[in-house]
């Protein structure tokens, strides 16, 4: 079975990469996964097919081909970021001080989620205050991640700056139950877009104690920011905007949660929580 | 009972920098007359006349630095800002705050001690 990956290979084009995800999880059949065409990924689709090669690795044991890019640019891009070598290497890939590249979090690394902030804090300005909250509400992601996806593999993480379009794009992808079946033990919820919109609500959690301000509070740094938040689980995909949440049905379920940020970077905004320690000056 | 009142001095950020907020170097200027005020004035007064300056390299500079060089409480009590916007006394703070991380910081090693002393007898 051949998996041909679009030209652009973005967040635009979540429903046909799920899909051809999905069809790879489910097949029975040698793979292929053919990138032979592809001149941009982000990394949306570079979590995604990096979970779905792990999990058809571990179904097949190792019968998967991979074609790569015919793209000078992107081959490159994607050894950058450990993505060639990522399925036979455990070491640390070289990256540029706009990547944090791919990675497997089985268990929470401090050391992963400070790249991801120092990634975020150098393109940006951020108070202490903001840093600290950005950095909680990583860890809460994935901790629900490790806690109630009940997914082997973990999650996939992979970050990257586009200076020319001033973005910060990060991802964290599950191959676990969904949002849906988490939440649905403790909410009436029927739809997956309802449990996606549930999901960022104040409070909202599948854990008995006091939490779920995770998805809370990037969605309110994402409407300061005036980024985007996308979430994609089951059949449901949110965008959640400044003002304004979009959402659709997709054609194919995905077996997870995908959590994408735009993040707006510019030197220009200065963020800063309004109830931030009390004023010196 | 003898009683020396002094007067509040009030520094006119826009008279005395007028559109020269941005760069460090502007900042090393302010900061200089405010190190030289500190020496014979109790009560500094900075009024920005709600002039927006956005800029971290002078803010830092100007103000921020000061906490390498003299205690916390010595500028708070000596130093006010006045008619400052939103953004720029959170980005003061911000950056004060940070400043004094670096002094606490340095105030660990020897090395970092000998840094401070350095500053403070400039």
């Amino acid at each position: 079975m051949q998996i041909i990956f679009p030209k652009l290979s973005t967040i635009a084009y979540a429903d046909r990469i799920i899909k051809s995800c999905v069809d790879a999880q489910r097949s029975t059949k040698p793979l292929s996964f053919i990138f032979e065409k592809t001149t941009f990924i982000d990394p949306f689709a570079i979590t995604i097919i990096a979970g779905t090669i792990q999990c058809c690795l571990h179904a097949r044991d190792g019968a998967i081909t991979y074609i790569p890019p015919e793209d000078k640019k992107l081959k490159d891009y994607l050894s950058q970021i450990g993505f060639n070598t990522f399925f036979h290497l455990n070491g640390r890939e070289l990256h540029k001080d706009t990547t944090v590249e791919l990675a497997q979090l089985t268990v929470l690394k401090p050391l992963y989620i400070e790249d991801l902030i120092i990634l975020i804090d150098s393109k940006m300005r951020l108070s202490q205050g903001v840093k600290d909250s950005l950095k909680m509400s990583i860890q809460e992601i994935l901790t629900n991640v490790f806690d109630h996806s009940r997914s082997d593999d973990g999650c996939f993480v992979c970050a990257q700056y586009y200076p020319v379009k001033k973005v910060i794009r990060l991802c964290v992808t599950d191959f676990g139950v969904g949002i849906r079946a988490n939440l649905k033990k403790k909410y009436q919820i029927s739809t997956d877009i309802e449990a996606i919109k549930k999901s960022v609500e104040v409070g909202v959690t599948s854990r008995p104690q006091s939490a779920g301000f995770g998805l809370t509070n990037i969605r309110n740094f994402i409407k300061v920011n005036e980024g985007t938040l996308t979430i994609v689980s089951g059949r449901g995909k949110v965008n959640f905007y400044t003002n304004k949440i979009e959402s659709y049905n997709m054609s194919k379920g995905f077996e997870g949660t995908i959590v994408n940020l735009k993040i707006n970077a510019n030197k220009e905004s200065f963020y800063f929580l309004r109830d931030e320690e009390e004023y010196i000056f | 009972m003898f009683v020396n009142e002094k007067k509040e001095y009030y520094l006119d950020i826009k008279r005395v920098a007028g559109t020269d907020t941005v760069s460090r170097e502007h900042g090393r200027k302010i900061r200089k007359i405010i190190e030289q005020l500190l020496k014979v004035k109790n009560r500094i007064s900075i009024d920005f006349s709600n002039l927006s300056i956005a800029s971290p390299s002078f803010i830092d500079e100007a103000f921020a630095k000061l906490m390498l060089k003299y205690p916390l409480d010595d500028i708070r009590t000596k130093l006010s800002f006045v008619n400052m916007t939103v953004f720029d006394r959170a980005l003061l703070n911000d950056l004060v705050r940070a400043r004094i991380r670096e002094r606490t910081l340095l105030e660990c090693t020897p090395r970092g001690r000998f840094q401070l002393a350095a500053k403070r007898s400039r």
